[in-house]
């Protein structure tokens, strides 16, 4: 019977351990996850502000030999997971003297 | 103290009652195995067509060329082939000159994008027999398509699952249109 307690507490309090070690990783996957999705989506809208402002005729190229033009954009807030504090994210999108349209996403 | 035994009619029903209750388990355990790697294969089914999606909606709106366009009439297509930019994150609107193809490999059965003729990424393996569809609507924007990507999951019937997974996007070109005019 004590070997049978024994054995089901064992069981028990390894799977327990498991799992508080699994928590941590498990939210750095999803975090690490949200946050490449939250970039990749970054990029795509302010390629899709920088090709409407292209068109637009507001975002041109800068003469030969001048430094890249640049549009600084705020995509507003990025709610953390797990209700955690809030991130600014930004992007800032240049266009060089060649009409090649950059972008870059920063979230603080 | 007197011990107490077991007489043998006993042993006999107590091995024929945990027979029967280890044979249910493995059962049990059979059919679990089953229906988690039918819903393993269903996600990554799932999984792919979505990777391949998010790739075309990523791709092809800089796209400054399409080698494959629509015309007045033609309305379906079952390849995508066109010149875009070489990095993603450094377009050069109207002048990509990097040529990709998405289509379905014929030897392989697998969606494909080749990018110059040469490089093969495979999006959508071969053994889901995936089916893609580049439709153009009548009287929608000339530079907009849906991708629609259907792949066959065949072990989804034994749970009563449709074994079709469709999943459809609709993408919009910024410099071009998808069609050509007569």
């Amino acid at each position: 019977m004590i070997a049978v307690m024994l054995g089901v507490l064992i069981t028990i309090s390894s799977l327990m351990l498991a799992f508080f070690l699994a928590v941590a990783n498990v939210s750095y996957i999803v975090e690490t996850d949200f946050m490449s999705k939250a970039k990749k989506n970054a990029v795509m809208h302010s390629f899709y502000v920088a090709q409407l402002q292209y068109r637009a005729k507001n975002f041109v190229a800068p003469a030969a030999s001048h430094p890249p033009k640049k549009l600084d954009t705020t995509a507003g807030y990025l709610r953390k997971n797990g209700n955690g504090p809030y991130n600014n994210l930004t992007y800032n999108i240049t266009i060089d003297s060649h009409e090649n349209i950059k972008s870059q996403v920063k979230i603080e | 103290m007197k011990i107490k035994g077991v007489t043998f009619l006993e042993l006999l029903i107590a091995v024929a009652i945990s027979g029967v209750i280890f044979i249910a388990l493995f059962h049990l355990s059979v059919l679990a195995g089953k229906q988690i790697n039918i819903y393993i294969e269903r996600y990554n089914v799932y999984s792919q067509i979505g990777y391949a999606l998010e790739d075309m909606s990523a791709r092809c709106p800089p796209a400054s060329k399409i080698l494959t366009p629509f015309g007045s009439d033609v309305f379906n297509r079952h390849s995508l082939v066109f010149l875009g930019p070489e990095n993603l994150r450094d377009i050069k609107p109207y002048r990509g000159t990097t040529k990709y193809k998405y289509a379905i490999n014929t030897d392989t059965k697998a969606l494909e994008l080749t990018t110059n003729d040469d490089k093969t990424e495979v999006l959508v393996d071969g053994k889901y027999r995936p089916e893609i569809t580049f439709t153009r609507k009548a009287n929608t924007d000339a530079n907009f398509l849906i991708v629609t990507i259907k792949a066959l999951c065949s072990k989804a019937g034994q749970l009563g699952l449709p074994e079709d997974v469709v999943k459809a996007e609709g993408i919009k070109f910024w410099f071009i249109d998808v069609v050509r005019p007569d």
